[in-house]
C-alpha cells in the first residue's frame, strides 16, 4: 500500500475539506490511506504525490474528488445515525426553538428531512420530537421528508424496516414507537402521522423556492455527492427555507460554514451547530 | 415571462429571500446585461446570503462582462468582496487570463497579489508571462505567492529561476517558499543548489529546516539520510514529523542503508513517549525498515500491545509486510485481543 | 508546571500556515491551524486557544468577518487577536482595529518580531 506521509495526509485532508466540506482528523489516517490506495490502484499511480496533484490540478470536473468521496462516505442509512448530532438537536436546539415559539404563542413546528432516502431519518426525527415534546400531537407539527427517488418515497410510506435499520434505536424508543412484525419493525401510526413524504429534486430551484417556513432542516450525507456550485445552491436555498433562529444539520463531518457563511456557528457544550439568525 | 428588468426590480426588494432569488435568476438568464445590476446591488447589499447569490450569478454568466465586473471588484475596500471576486475569476479559468494580465501591468501590489491568488487554481502554462514578471516583482509577497503557485502546479520551466531566488539574500519566507517549490519541481541540480545554500543544518531555524526536510524527502539519497537522521535526537519535537517523513521518503531509494548508532535508539524513544501521537506511528514505520534485525523485530512485536493505538497500527502495518516464521500466528493471536477496527484491518492484511 | 499556550493560525495558504506554525512551535507554543474564517471559528469553538493569528484575504470567510464573529461571542471578548496580512496601508490597519483586532503585523513579518509581539500580548493579558 502506498505510504501517505503525515504531511500528505494533512494536505489531503485540507483539500477534501475545501472541496467536499468533510473533516478528517488524525484518527482517520489509516482510513484515508486505504481509500486513497484504492483510487491510486484504479488510476495506475504509485506515488501519492501524483494522486494529490491529480486531485488539485488534473480533475477539472471534480470526478476524481467524487470517486474519492464515494469511498470515504458510507451510503448506509439507519435510524439514529450520527447520534451526537441528534443529541444536540434533542437536548438543545429543539427545546430552544419550542420555548421561543411558546413564548410567541405559536403552535407550529416544521422539519425538513432533505434527501430522506428510505425514511429512517425522518422517522428518527419524529420519534425524538414525540419524546422531547409530547404536545406535538396538539400542535401543527410536520416532518417533510423529500427525496428524488420515487422508490425511496414508497418505502417511506411503507414505514417498515429490517433489523439493520433499527439496530441503533434506543430501547425506550423502540418500545414506544416501533412494532415488531416477524423480523421487521413497523413504525407506529402516531409517529408516521407526523411525516409527509414528497418528491423533490434538490437541484430544482423553483421547487426549492417553494420550501419555506421550516424550523429545522436535516440534509445529512447527501450533499457530498454534489459538485461545488450545486452544493452551494442547495444550502443557499436552505437558508431561505428556514425561519429566523432555525437550524440546519448536514452530516456531522460536513461543514455548513464551508459552503455558506450566512449561517452562524453556535456551540452547546461539545456540540457545534449552525443557525440562521 | 420574467425579464431582466423585473429581476432587477426584485433585486432591490425588501425581502432577503426575494433578492436572493432575483440574483439567482439573473445568473440563470446568463446575459451580459445582467452584470451591471448585480454589481450595483452588491455595493449596497448588507446580507451575506444575497451577496453570495450575486457572486454565484456572476459565475453563471459566461460573458466577458462577468470577468470585467469581477476584476473591478478586486479593488474593493471590502475584503469579502475582493476574495469572492477572486473565487469567481478562478472559476472562469483561462478565460480570465488576458484581463488579469492588464491588472498585473497596472494594479498596485495588493491587486497583483490577488491576481496570483486567482491563478493558484490554474495550470501555469497559460499564465507564463504573468509568472515571469511576478518572479521579479518589487513586492516580496507577490513573489512568494508566485513561487508557491508554481511549485504546487509543478511548473518545472521555472525551476532555474526559483533556484536563483532561493540563492539570494532574501526574506526567509521567500527562501522557504522556494524550498517548498523545489520539493515539487526540483531535480539533482536543485539538490546541489540547496546544499550549497544551506551548508550548515545546525544553524538553520526551524521554519526553514521544515521546508528543507521536505526537499530532502523529495530529492535526497544516502548522504542526506544520515544527516537527516542525526537531527532526530537533537531538534524539537515539532520537527519530528518532517524529519521522520524525510527518512521514510529517502530510505526506499537506498534500501541497504545501515541505521548507524544513534538512529535506532532515537526512533525507539519517539515510539515510546514521543509527541504528537502521529510521530510515534511514523517512528514505528521508519524502524520497520530494519525489521530483519532481531532487536528491531522484537521491538515491533512489543509495539503490538502498546496502549497507543497509532503505535499498534504502525506495528501491524509494518509487520504484515515482513516475512518471518511464526509471524502469521503471532498476528492472528494479537487480532483476538485487538479492539480497534483499523488495527484489526492492518493485522489482517 | 508551565502549560504551553495555544495559538490558532488562520490562513488560506498551506505554506504560510506551516511556516508560521514552525516559528511558533520553535518558540514553545502549541499550534492549531485553520484554512479560513469559517474553519477558524469551528476550531476556536472546539479547542482552548490563548491567541489567534489571522490573515485577512481568505476565500469563503475573510479575516475581518472572522474577527467580528469571534468578538460577537461574549466568551471571546478579550481573546488576543493579531492580524498578519500583506496589506500595509494605514486604512487597512484601522479596519482591523475596528473589527476587534489587538495588533496588525505586515506579512512577511520577521519571526523574532512575531514571537516578541505574541509574548508581550500574552503577558499583558
Amino acid at each position: 500500500m502506498p505510504d501517505l506521509s503525515v504531511e500528505q495526509f494533512q494536505t489531503l485532508s485540507q483539500q477534501i475539506y475545501q472541496k467536499l466540506g468533510l473533516h478528517f482528523d488524525e484518527k482517520k489516517i489509516y482510513f484515508l490511506k486505504t481509500r486513497v490506495a484504492k483510487r491510486m490502484t484504479a488510476l495506475g499511480l504509485d506515488d501519492p504525490r501524483e494522486y494529490m496533484f491529480k486531485l488539485s490540478y488534473a480533475d477539472p470536473h471534480g470526478e476524481e474528488m467524487q470517486a474519492l468521496a464515494n469511498l470515504v462516505t458510507t451510503n448506509e442509512t439507519y435510524m439514529f445515525r450520527e447520534y451526537d448530532q441528534l443529541q444536540a438537536f434533542a437536548n438543545y436546539c429543539l427545546p430552544e426553538v419550542l420555548s421561543a415559539k411558546q413564548a410567541r404563542g405559536e403552535r407550529t413546528l416544521r422539519i425538513w428531512s432533505a434527501g430522506c432516502s428510505s425514511g429512517e431519518e425522518p422517522y428518527t426525527l419524529a420519534m425524538i420530537v414525540q419524546d422531547v415534546f409530547p404536545q406535538a400531537q396538539s400542535w401543527d407539527c410536520e416532518i417533510v421528508a423529500t427525496d428524488i427517488d420515487e422508490n425511496m418515497l414508497k418505502r417511506v410510506a411503507a414505514a417498515r424496516y429490517g433489523a439493520r435499520s433499527v439496530a441503533d434505536v434506543p430501547d425506550e424508543y423502540r418500545a414506544k414507537y416501533l412494532l415488531e412484525d416477524g423480523d421487521e419493525w413497523i413504525v407506529r401510526r402516531r409517529t408516521t402521522a407526523l411525516v409527509k413524504a414528497r418528491h423533490l429534486n434538490l437541484s430544482d430551484r423553483m421547487a426549492m423556492r417553494a420550501m419555506r417556513g421550516f424550523d429545522f432542516i436535516f440534509c445529512r450525507n447527501v450533499l457530498i455527492y454534489f459538485d461545488d456550485l450545486s452544493r452551494k445552491a442547495v444550502v443557499d436555498h436552505f437558508y431561505n427555507a428556514l425561519n429566523p433562529a432555525s437550524y440546519v444539520f448536514l452530516g456531522h463531518s460536513e461543514s455548513v460554514g464551508r459552503v455558506n457563511t450566512a449561517f452562524k456557528l453556535k456551540r452547546f457544550e461539545n456540540h457545534l451547530v449552525y443557525v440562521k439568525e | 415571462m420574467s425579464t431582466l428588468k423585473e429581476f432587477e426590480e426584485k433585486l432591490h426588494g425588501a425581502d432577503e429571500a426575494e433578492r436572493t432569488y432575483a440574483a439567482e435568476d439573473i445568473g440563470y438568464l446568463n446575459v451580459p446585461d445582467g452584470v451591471p445590476p448585480l454589481l450595483e446591488r452588491l455595493a449596497q447589499e448588507p446580507s451575506l446570503a444575497v451577496r453570495a447569490a450575486i457572486f454565484q450569478a456572476l459565475i453563471r454568466i459566461e460573458a466577458d462582462a462577468a470577468i470585467e465586473g469581477s476584476i473591478e471588484l478586486l479593488g474593493s475596500e471590502d475584503p469579502q468582496i475582493r476574495n469572492q471576486a477572486v473565487d469567481v475569476l478562478r472559476r472562469k479559468g483561462p478565460q480570465s487570463i488576458p484581463f488579469l494580465k492588464t491588472v498585473m501591468r497596472e494594479g498596485d501590489k495588493d491587486m497583483r497579489k490577488l491576481v496570483l491568488d486567482v491563478l493558484s487554481g490554474m495550470q501555469a502554462g497559460n499564465a507564463g508571462e504573468i509568472y515571469a514578471k511576478a518572479l521579479s516583482d518589487p513586492d516580496v509577497n507577490v513573489v512568494i505567492t508566485a513561487v508557491e503557485n508554481l511549485g504546487r502546479m509543478r511548473a518545472a520551466e521555472f525551476r532555474t529561476r526559483i533556484e536563483e531566488l532561493m540563492g539570494t539574500d532574501s526574506h526567509p519566507m521567500l527562501t522557504g517558499a522556494c524550498l517548498e517549490a523545489l520539493v515539487e519541481i526540483g531535480d539533482e541540480s536543485s539538490l546541489g543548489a540547496i546544499r550549497r545554500r544551506f551548508p550548515d543544518l545546525t544553524s538553520l531555524p526551524d521554519f526553514l529546516l521544515a521546508s528543507y526536510l521536505k526537499a530532502m524527502a523529495a530529492l535526497g539519497s544516502a548522504t542526506e539520510f544520515g544527516e537527516v537522521a542525526s537531527l532526530l535526537p537533537v531538534r524539537g519535537p515539532h520537527l519530528r514529523p518532517p524529519i521522520l517523513s524525510a527518512l521514510m521518503a529517502i530510505y526506499p531509494h537506498c534500501p541497504l542503508l545501515e541505521p548507524g548508532e544513534t538512529l535506532l535508539p532515537a526512533l525507539r524513544a519517539v515510539v515510546e513517549d514521543g509527541d504528537p501521537p502521529l510521530c510515534r506511528y511514523q517512528a514505528v514505520r521508519v524502524l520497520s525498515f530494519w525489521a530483519a534485525r532481531d532487536d528491531v523485530y522484537a521491538f515491533l512485536l512489543s509495539c503490538l500491545s502498546s496502549r497507543e493505538r497509532l503505535v499498534r497500527l504502525g506495528a501491524a502495518e509494518s509487520l504484515s509486510m515482513t516475512k518471518r516464521p511464526g509471524l502469521a500466528q503471532v498476528l492472528a493471536a494479537r487480532a483476538l485481543e485487538e479492539s480497534d477496527e483499523e488495527v484489526l484491518q492492518a493485522l489482517a492484511c | 508546571m508551565d502549560t504551553k499556550k495555544t495559538i490558532l493560525i488562520v490562513d488560506d495558504s498551506e505554506f504560510v500556515r506551516s511556516y508560521h506554525s514552525h516559528i511558533l512551535e520553535q518558540a514553545h507554543f502549541q499550534v492549531i491551524t485553520a484554512v479560513d474564517g469559517s474553519d477558524g471559528l469551528e476550531k476556536l469553538y472546539s479547542n482552548v486557544c490563548d491567541l489567534v493569528l489571522t490573515d485577512i484575504n481568505m476565500g469563503n470567510m475573510d479575516g475581518y468577518e472572522f474577527i467580528r464573529r469571534v468578538r460577537a461571542d461574549g466568551k471571546y471578548v478579550s481573546l488576543p487577536i493579531i492580524i498578519v496580512s500583506t496589506e500595509s496601508e494605514a486604512r487597512d490597519k484601522m479596519k482591523g482595529f475596528e473589527a476587534g483586532a489587538n495588533l496588525y503585523l505586515v506579512k512577511p513579518s520577521s519571526p523574532e518580531m512575531m514571537v516578541e509581539n505574541i509574548r508581550m500580548i500574552l503577558v499583558a493579558n
